[in-house]
């Protein structure tokens, strides 16, 4: 069933009649009451939005999702810092105190897996996918493909990433998967190129670091 | 632009309900999150990272006791490329300054850009800024508003708080 929303163009005072879902108009009714608002004031305030959106050359689905990642990384503890002074920074700490530096990251992820896995998301990697792309968002490359029987291979691509961030994030990915319960069974990381693959945890096993340098690709 | 989509315009209204709710669920007005995007587009495009606050803080207290100047060097200069980019998409900068800082430094409690005549008034407050975090972040505003046209005329920086003063150039 459908109700009609009554649009009043404010400059030539013409109505305009959009068709909606009733329960959807109810609860945007409600939250205008709420807020001191008009539904005439806050269906034109979205519509305004959407075409300052659309004029951005994307959707309103990219907005809101991304809003929700940086919520969702706020909340988590990250913070925005220019590029090159975090590869400048990790260089240097990656020549002092590359042991520290991976396991802090791969703490940070394991946190951020532990996470995911408490809360409800139907598909927790999927969920993991979509937050961890918009964490790296100068990323090239990013994807985590299941290949079936709990496997699932993560590849992320970057021309810009130094040594010393592309160790620490492929630790932070393995951290982050082995909270939800994945084991990293082959590890390929160089400058710019991670590649992980990572197996179902047997259950009642803990899983554990994949042990060893990374095999150096050329 | 339902058309454009490939959507029918009563599904196209109803999504557009749908996501408002879904943006008021989480306390924020379209506008807002709208914005919020916009802001971080240009962090996003001036190369701007997403990394964990720890691994900052660890950084920053090796790299600080050596290389203070350098690292406020870089925030200054960043602050300038978004100083650039802020002065390139709106028409008055400043006014947006206080939620772009905002939408940056989300850990602060206070941001507030007030402006009177030619002058502003930049003040952020956070008890968990460490004092670092503190002179850097100074370096950043003082980068966007060299940009913006502005000159410090004050400066007073304590661990969490900043409260900074500018004359039109």
């Amino acid at each position: 069933m459908t109700v009609l929303i009554h649009i009043l163009l404010v400059v030539c005072l013409k109505r305009k009649m959009l068709a909606a879902r009733e329960d959807l108009v109810d609860s945007v009714s409600a939250l205008a009451n709420r807020n001191g608002l008009t539904l005439f004031g806050l269906t034109n305030e979205a519509l305004e939005q959407i075409l300052k959106v659309n004029d951005m050359g994307c959707r309103l689905s990219d907005v809101v999702g991304e809003f929700e990642v940086l919520k969702a990384a706020k909340e988590s503890g990250f913070v925005l810092i220019p590029e090159g002074l975090l590869y400048d920074a990790m260089e240097r700490a990656y020549r002092e105190s590359k042991d520290w530096m991976i396991n802090k990251w791969f703490e940070i992820g394991e946190w951020c897996g532990k996470c995911y896995s408490l809360r409800d998301f139907e598909d927790k990697v999927s969920s993991l996918e979509r937050h961890l792309r918009g964490f790296l968002w100068n990323a090239k490359d990013f994807h985590i493909v299941s290949e079936g029987n709990g496997l699932f291979s993560v590849r992320c691509v970057s021309p810009r990433f130094p040594e010393s961030y592309t160790a620490f994030l492929g630790a932070f990915l393995e951290g982050a998967f082995n909270s939800l319960g994945y084991t990293c069974i082959e590890k390929r990381i160089a400058k710019g190129f991670i590649h992980l693959k990572f197996s179902q945890s047997i259950k009642g096993a803990n899983a554990k670091r994949l042990e060893g340098p990374a095999r150096a690709e050329n | 632009m339902a058309n454009r989509q490939g959507k029918p315009f009563y599904s196209f209204v109803s999504e557009i309900l749908e996501y408002a709710l879904k943006v008021n669920s989480a306390g924020r007005s379209f506008g807002e999150v709208v914005e919020f995007y916009e802001f971080m587009d240009v962090y996003r495009s001036l190369g701007a990272k997403i990394v964990s606050n720890d691994v900052f803080v660890y950084l920053i207290s090796k790299l600080y006791p050596k290389d203070s100047a350098v690292l406020r060097e870089k925030w200054y200069e960043f602050g300038r490329l978004c100083g650039k980019s802020l002065s390139g998409e709106y028409s008055r900068p400043v006014e947006v300054l206080e939620r772009f800082l905002k939408a940056k430094e989300w850990e602060l409690n206070e941001v507030s850009v007030i402006m009177r005549e030619n002058k502003a008034r930049v003040k952020c407050i956070s008890p968990i800024l460490t004092s670092e975090g503190t002179e850097l972040l100074a370096s950043f505003i003082d980068g966007v508003m060299h940009e913006l046209n502005y000159k410090k005329s004050k400066e007073e920086c304590l661990k969490g708080i900043i409260s900074l003063e500018y004359e039109s150039a």
